[in-house]
């Protein structure tokens, strides 16, 4: 088996979208974040740290560049292949609305098992087991399973639902978690909770974390930090 | 098994609106089922008001025109037959029964036939039931009258009552009346959904009776009195139509044309079953409007089920570029929506159809008590079938615009929702 040093490498990327100068342009030279690492990646809004993550977890392709996720080139793979890596390799945060508001807070970390049987064996085998390890992480990032397990997604709190967003990400120990602004909607206190948490669970399961924010004073956290520059062509410049 | 549980707890997620489509859509499928349910037993009832008669033999006429008077007692016939050529028929080896009529008479706008007593034995309606009383017997005397139930119920009749018949069809008579030959009502028909339910139904000699003094449709003199009547001998001299029985079906086709080669007076012998076929042709049109309109129920209902799913459509591509950071496929989405709207389409056509028979079941002796029309309850047939069958594939292709639509937008969303 290929020996992969880097959870995420990224060289000559290039991706725009519409056609005319003045639409949006993404370009970046190299990009490496080492296996079990984490990074942060922090820049104005607009300048394509969401289409950073989209080409990162395989939604968006690149016009040119090479997408190396876990030693996995994914402009080599076809649109099927990527969503199946997705499933299998990656779990995602989001700033805000992470659940779908119909299911309840264990059905919703159940989601990732139910697309990927990689994920599912790693969790056990039968229901019971998959359910048993779905209230470990609820409990483990401060939900109470007891008390909000059977509860629907939309009725918890924005803190609540974050976690509850964490702990799908989790589940089933994919290799790397993207979280895409987690803690804008917090405040201070629940944010540095809720990243204390994280780092708790990326380092138990020995997951790569690549995460997106605004905000500088969470740098520190982190192995690495990139920052995406200038208007027209990103740039990400490695910090530590 | 993801995508169906998605769609349940969304479907559930949304009651209220998802129970108005489905009730939109069962609605819909009442009305197209039960017009069809309607219009098969209205062509039914039709083609079985007469039934276990072979054979309906008049004046030379069109097959339609003497099914229309001899039956439906729509219009007059043009000629009689004379009871000379009646007896001839009768003589002939293969008939079993021959029920004449006579008409050209009414009262208060309901037609009279002029018959035998075999008439309330022969004349069967709806897959050979015969005709009941509801109250009182048949004629025994000269002067005695069986009506209708629809007579009995719209003038207020009951056995004993005394009535009137005038001269001629009209429902204005301008005093063209047998007034002087009163008729007393000995029984009430039960009502049976057939022409038998607006009749009043005398006796031939009867007719006859009422006749006598008559000429050129006018009265000259009055001559007798009722007594007079029931004690002279009256000879009958023409009918208007016979109704006749075989003995064996498979001599129909040659007496039809013995009867139409008849060479001592001009008429006609049809077959029932095969004129009221071509009567109904006459108003399939009216059925395929009928049709086309519940048609666009169905269409308008499916149309509600395609908006309701794309209003909300909006709310929910968060809960799409949540599925497609899972691992989810387009695909996967494009599925979701088009089971919802099967699902919702399936329950409104299964509540439809349950709801249809129902109220069929409930419902039915009222409606065979007001019009008539008699409802057979049986499982959906082909044509309902068919028709279930169009709605599941028109839903499942309606469910496809939403669902497009919720492709596309995955795809272009991604993980962002660009609103």
């Amino acid at each position: 088996m290929k020996n992969i040093k880097s959870a995420i490498q990224l060289s000559n990327l290039y991706f725009s979208w519409g056609t005319s100068a003045y639409d949006f342009n993404f370009k970046l030279n190299n990009f490496i974040l080492p296996i079990n690492a984490s990074g942060i990646i922090f820049g104005s809004s607009g300048l394509g740290k969401s289409t950073l993550l989209g080409i990162v977890s395989g939604i968006t392709k690149p016009n040119a560049g090479v997408v190396e996720i876990l030693g996995q080139d994914l402009c080599k793979m076809t649109s099927s292949q990527r969503d199946r890596f997705r499933a299998d390799n990656i779990g995602m945060i989001f700033q805000q609305f992470n659940l779908i508001p119909y299911l309840s807070t264990i059905e919703n970390v159940l989601l990732p098992l139910r697309l990927s049987l990689k994920r599912r064996i790693s969790c056990g085998s039968s229901k019971e087991q998959y359910i048993y390890e779905a209230k470990k992480l609820l409990d483990a990032l401060g939900v109470s399973s007891k008390k909000f397990g059977t509860q629907l997604a939309n009725t918890l709190s924005v803190g609540q639902q974050q976690r509850v967003a964490a702990a799908r990400a989790f589940i089933g120990s994919p290799p790397l978690i993207i979280a895409d602004e987690p803690t804008s909607s917090l405040d201070e206190k629940s944010e540095s909770d809720f990243l204390q948490q994280l780092f708790k669970q990326t380092s138990t399961n020995k997951t790569t974390l690549l995460l997106v924010s605004h905000n500088k004073k969470i740098i520190p956290k982190f192995n690495r930090s990139f920052e995406i520059t200038n208007i027209i062509h990103s740039t990400l410049t490695q910090k530590t | 098994m993801l995508v169906f549980n998605l769609a349940y707890k969304s479907i559930m997620n949304r009651k209220l609106t998802s129970l108005l489509t489905i009730i939109s859509i069962s609605l819909s499928v009442i009305l197209i089922l039960s017009v069809e349910k309607i219009r098969k037993s209205t062509r039914t009832s039709f083609i079985n008001t007469i039934s276990g008669t072979d054979l309906v033999i008049g004046p030379r006429a069109s097959g339609i025109q003497l099914l229309l008077y001899s039956v439906f007692h729509i219009g007059d016939a043009t000629a009689n037959i004379t009871i000379k050529t009646v007896e001839d028929i009768k003589k002939r080896s293969e008939i079993d029964w021959v029920v004449p009529i006579s008409l050209g008479d009414s009262h208060k706008g309901f037609r009279v036939i002029g018959t035998t007593n075999n008439y309330f034995k022969r004349i069967r309606y709806r897959r050979n039931m015969t005709l009941k009383f509801d109250k009182g017997n048949s004629f025994s005397n000269l002067f005695e009258a069986v009506i209708g139930k629809d007579v009995a119920n719209s003038l207020g009749y009951n056995v004993g009552d005394k009535i009137i018949l005038a001269h001629g069809t009209g429902e204005v008579n301008f005093g063209k009346d047998h007034s002087d030959t009163p008729f007393i009502i000995s029984g009430i028909l039960q009502k049976t959904g057939t022409p038998s339910d607006r009749a009043v139904i005398v006796s031939l000699e009867a007719i006859e009776a009422i006749h006598i003094g008559w000429n050129s449709g006018s009265y000259d003199k009055r001559t007798k009195t009722i007594k007079d009547y029931e004690t002279i001998n009256l000879k009958l001299t023409n009918v208007t139509a016979l109704f006749v029985g075989l003995k064996s079906r498979m001599t129909t086709f040659s007496f039809q044309r013995w009867i139409n080669t008849y060479s001592q007076e001009p008429i006609t012998a049809i077959l029932p079953g095969v004129v009221f076929g071509e009567l109904w042709s006459l108003i399939v049109n009216i059925e395929n409007a009928l049709f086309i309109i519940t048609s666009m129920v169905v269409f308008t209902a499916l149309l509600g089920m395609i908006v309701s799913i794309l209003s909300s459509l909006n709310e929910r591509r968060r809960e799409m570029a949540i599925l497609r950071s899972l691992g989810a496929k387009p695909l996967h989405i494009f599925t979701l929506f088009i089971t919802e709207s099967s699902c919702i389409a399936f329950l409104g056509i299964f509540l439809g159809a349950t709801t249809m028979y129902a109220l069929l079941f409930t419902f039915k002796p009222i409606i065979e008590n007001f019009t008539g029309l008699y409802i057979e309850i049986t499982s959906p047939g082909y044509n309902e079938f068919i028709i279930m069958f169009i709605i599941i594939v028109a839903s499942v292709l309606s469910g496809i615009i939403p669902a497009l639509r919720a492709y596309s937008l995955s795809l272009s969303d991604g993980l962002i929702v660009k609103s």
